[in-house]
């Protein structure tokens, strides 16, 4: 079994070709009835690029201004969901009332989020101060909020000085206590 | 949970038509399975408040299911089904224009487009530009579209996840048994539930019609009987009914079917079968259509049609419609070849003076003539050989495959394993001895038809996406994108003639020709999809 050296000599030596050939499948010709079809199909993809079904964030863009912006179509022109239009039983109701009522729900989100950490001292502070930050400061945007919500549910100072990337370590003192390999969690023991 | 190609199919087409954030929440949800919002904020990594939007968005177009469970709180969940829907949306809306007329069509359309809708906004929105005659005019449209059961009433049930009710109602069963349950108490259960949910869907859709008051004919109602009116209920929202629109597809294709086998006239006389008992066919999963008489199939005969030119007579004779009607359905029941081969190649059923359409058995050929149509293609004419002497025998070996197919084993023996490569047919362990020795068991081929229609429905979603990317990569072509952006400008879009270069205008217009033939192809595959998934016998569904 195996090439013995004749066969690889009889090999030719060009390239063979880099894809075998293919046959490219033609479109047969369609019908009126079915370029209406297509068309309609489209339809529906164009209307409700317009309307107020398509979901869109506000974006900044970096760009400078220029004189044509004013006739390209811009965030404002784009429709919103309105609640009269939904019927709404149809819709699970918190997500619903969410939507449509942000302020309402701040307060009963902040009220679960304290209910529950009331345990972790540290964790009440910094709760509190939050609170005392948000009452003042209510035109914050409330996305950047809500996702400090969802992150506060993680603990993370020890996740962000574990690591330590020598920068302070002092290798003169060999021979010192066991904080001295910690990073900055383990200055306070020194 | 969906299948890799469902899922991405899925995916795609709600990010087609809903833009790119709703389009992100769905591929969570299609490939987590049923989340609660706060899941889902997290995997998206999208903003709460987009998040919150799409949810609403999705469910008000029937495409997100919810419940509420005691664990996770409100979960919503993709309705996998109402989405590939979509792809036929403009079918609909011929039909209804081709059935019912162009104001139906309209109606059907608005429908469409805001997922479900109360009469009075329908009726103020398309009376916009024709506020004389605009409202009576739709408005029968709309009473024809309900009566007809095109558009069915949307209830707070049909929101809910229907697997959560069936969990609920199965328990509820199971709670009853008293006792440790046998296997046949749990499948009964099972199935009182199943039924439950039935009765109940359809309790809820019957809300849509409400009676008027009994109009008091004065003076000569000795005759006429009084008229009891239904009128469409106001307060209803209505949403399309997917189903007898695709009843429509499916004897669209009935019809097609019967014109390539015999002829155009076949075609017109077996339409006419179909609409004699149309309005009575609610269900694909039909086996076979109810019966009607010639009489009543004569009566749906278009005058224009000559039933004779379909037929080589002698000029003398000019027999009439009823008995060239009879010859025709004599023809379509294979009454000619009372073997099973014939009943298997048979469109009607003809008992007597009675005919029913067998969807069941034309479905079955279509399917095979599928599966046939892409071994061609893929593996040449000596795979389809193959494939019929499985399904005529059942299973057979290697050795035999080559013997009575006529072929030789050196060219039968990789055929056979790039088809099973590709799931088209399996094999059977049959040991011979004790231990599963490969050198003393047989080996048999045979084709698993519904595995293997599963595997091309799976294909032919790979395919309807790839055709989707394709044409939304010509979109975002440099040239082309920017030819589109500048048509999106409100001055552009006022006066394209003059403020478009005729460069600019010959971009557009091959865009738009590659984009209508991407589109007629879609169509054309999706009608593949339709016949392999929906048309009636065992459907290929998961649950």
């Amino acid at each position: 079994m195996g090439l013995t050296f004749a066969d690889i000599q009889s090999i030719s030596k060009e390239a063979t070709a880099l894809y075998p050939e293919m046959e490219v499948p033609l479109l047969n010709e369609y019908s009126e009835d079915e370029k209406r079809i297509a068309e309609l199909q489209l339809g529906f993809s164009a209307r409700l690029r317009k309307s107020a079904y398509y979901i869109t964030e506000p974006t900044k863009s970096i760009e400078l201004p220029r004189y044509s912006d004013k006739y390209r179509p811009s965030q404002a022109s784009q429709p919103t969901l309105k609640r009269k239009d939904l019927h709404q039983p149809f819709f699970p109701q918190e997500i619903f009332e969410g939507y449509f009522n942000p302020k309402k729900r701040k307060i009963t989100a902040r009220k679960g989020v304290k209910k529950r950490v009331n345990l972790d001292e540290i964790e009440a502070e910094t709760g509190e101060k939050e609170e005392g930050e948000e009452e003042r400061s209510e035109a914050g945007s409330e996305a950047a909020e809500q996702d400090y919500d969802v992150e506060e549910e993680y603990d993370n100072d020890y996740a962000e000085n574990y690591f330590d990337n020598g920068e302070n370590e002092d290798n003169e003192d060999l021979g010192g206590g066991v904080g001295a390999e910690e990073g900055g969690v383990g200055y306070d023991y020194d | 949970m969906t299948d890799i190609n469902t899922a991405s199919l899925c995916e795609r087409i709600i990010r087609t038509d809903f833009g790119p954030l709703t389009g992100t929440v769905a591929s969570v949800l299609l490939t987590r399975g049923r989340l609660p919002l706060s899941q889902i904020i997290r995997f998206s990594k999208l903003r709460p408040r987009s998040v919150r939007g799409a949810i609403i968005v999705l469910v008000q177009h029937n495409l997100l299911w919810h419940a509420e469970t005691d664990i996770d709180g409100e979960v919503v969940e993709v309705n996998v089904e109402e989405c590939l829907m979509r792809m036929r949306y403009g079918k609909y809306v011929w039909f209804a224009e081709q059935h019912f007329g162009k104001a139906a069509a309209e109606v059907v359309q608005l429908i469409l487009d805001n997922g479900k809708l109360r009469p009075p906004e329908i009726l103020s929105y398309l009376s916009q530009h024709d506020p004389v005659k605009g409202p009576t005019l739709y408005s029968q449209a709309l009473h024809k579209l309900v009566e007809t059961h095109y558009l069915k009433p949307s209830t707070i049930l049909s929101h809910i996840s229907p697997r959560d009710k069936r969990i609920r109602y199965e328990t509820e069963e199971k709670a009853r048994i008293s006792g440790f349950p046998t296997a046949k108490q749990v499948r009964e259960a099972k199935e009182i539930a199943e039924v439950r949910l039935k009765r109940e869907e359809e309790e809820a859709e019957k809300v849509g019609m409400k009676r008027k008051a009994k109009d008091q004919l004065a003076g000569k109602s000795s005759k006429r009987k009084a008229l009891d009116e239904d009128v469409v209920d106001d307060d209803v929202y209505f949403r399309v009914n997917c189903e007898k629109f695709n009843i429509l597809i499916r004897n669209q294709i009935i019809e097609e079917a019967a014109k390539e086998r015999f002829n155009h006239q076949a075609g017109t006389v077996i339409r006419a079968i179909l609409k004699a008992t149309e309005p009575k066919q609610l269900h694909l999963a039909d086996v076979r259509s109810d019966p009607t008489s010639l009489g009543d199939v004569a009566t749906h005969l278009s005058d224009e049609e000559d039933l004779a030119e379909g037929f080589v007579l002698p000029p003398s004779k000019k027999p009439s419609e009823m008995t060239l009607l009879k010859d025709y359905c004599g023809i379509l029941a294979s009454a000619d070849n009372p073997t099973p081969a014939g009943q298997a190649a048979s469109f009607i059923s003809l008992n007597g003076s009675k005919v029913q359409v067998e969807f069941d058995i034309i479905g079955r050929r279509l399917k095979r003539r599928v599966l046939e149509a892409v071994a061609r293609e893929r593996h040449g004419d000596a795979a389809v050989r193959i494939i019929r002497l499985l399904l005529q025998t059942g299973k057979m070996d290697e050795k035999q495959i080559s013997k009575i197919g006529m072929m030789s084993p050196k060219e039968s023996r990789p055929l056979l394993g790039a088809l099973s490569a590709e799931s088209l047919i399996s094999i059977q362990e049959v040991p011979k001895s004790a231990d599963r020795n490969p050198a003393r068991t047989f080996y048999l081929w045979h084709v698993d038809l519904h595995k293997t229609y599963t595997v091309l429905v799976g294909t032919l979603y790979k395919t309807l996406h790839n055709i989707g990317s394709r044409r939304q990569a010509e979109e975002e072509e440099p040239v082309v994108k920017a030819v589109l952006e500048k048509r999106q400008r409100t001055d552009v879009m006022q006066d394209e003639e003059r403020l478009l270069t005729r460069n600019e205008r010959e971009v557009l217009a091959q865009w738009e020709k590659k984009r209508e033939k991407l589109t007629v192809l879609e169509q054309r595959v999706e009608e593949g999809v339709f016949i392999l998934r929906d048309f009636g016998s065992p459907g290929i569904n998961d649950e």
